[in-house]
């Protein structure tokens, strides 16, 4: 699955580290995320959401 | 009241506790195994407390373990969740076929519970350094 995780990311100057802590999980998962290796849950997927303020389709596409 | 820490405080409570409840469990076991001969001289009685005690401290381990897996965040309990089926896959397939080549007569060497394991624990640990690499973050990342 796609994601605009690390645009986003970058766009608010937050490392993968604090991006992490924000929406506690390890540091590991973020990177995995960004780079396709690991989809997130809908419960992580909302969170990311609310953080950004942004519609989950937004952030991860399914195709 | 563990939903208002982080991760990582999460994470070293669990652990500890874990860790805590291996090493009483370690220490009953040895007890159950070297006591009848060491300490209380084959006395049935005692034996048998003792082996209560080692289930129900197996128990609290069980318990502590369980919480500890659930303290992870999802990649890491996909990585265990995926380490533990390797585990049970490899005692399975290696098992039964030890099981055949000694039943053959290939093998005469008889396997008992401590390989097993042995053969659970180096499996399940080669499983968590392999997936963990696997996910892992790259020097250039962030």
């Amino acid at each position: 699955m796609k994601n605009r995780l690390k645009v986003l990311r970058a766009e608010r100057n937050l490392t993968q580290a604090k991006l992490a802590e924000l929406l506690d999980v390890s540091r590991q998962t973020i990177n995995a995320i960004e780079k396709g290796k690991f989809d997130p849950s809908l419960p992580l997927a909302f969170k990311a959401a609310r953080l950004f303020e942004l519609k989950i389709e937004d952030i991860f596409d399914d195709e | 009241m563990q939903t208002q820490l982080t991760l990582k405080q999460r994470q070293k409570i669990n652990t500890t506790n874990l860790a805590k409840w291996t090493l009483i469990w370690l220490l009953s076991l040895a007890l159950c195994s070297f006591g009848p001969v060491l300490i209380w001289e084959h006395n049935n009685v005692v034996s048998g407390f003792f082996i209560v005690v080692n289930v129900v401290v197996g128990i609290a381990m069980i318990i502590a373990n369980k919480r500890n897996l659930q303290g992870l965040d999802e990649l890491q309990q996909k990585i265990h969740l995926s380490a533990m089926g390797f585990t049970l896959g490899a005692v399975v397939v290696g098992g039964l076929a030890y099981s055949n080549l000694q039943l053959s007569g290939i093998i005469e060497v008889r396997a008992d519970i401590p390989d097993i394991m042995f053969l659970m624990g180096a499996v399940y640990l080669i499983s968590t350094y392999i997936l963990n690499k696997r996910y892992s973050c790259d020097e250039g990342d962030e």
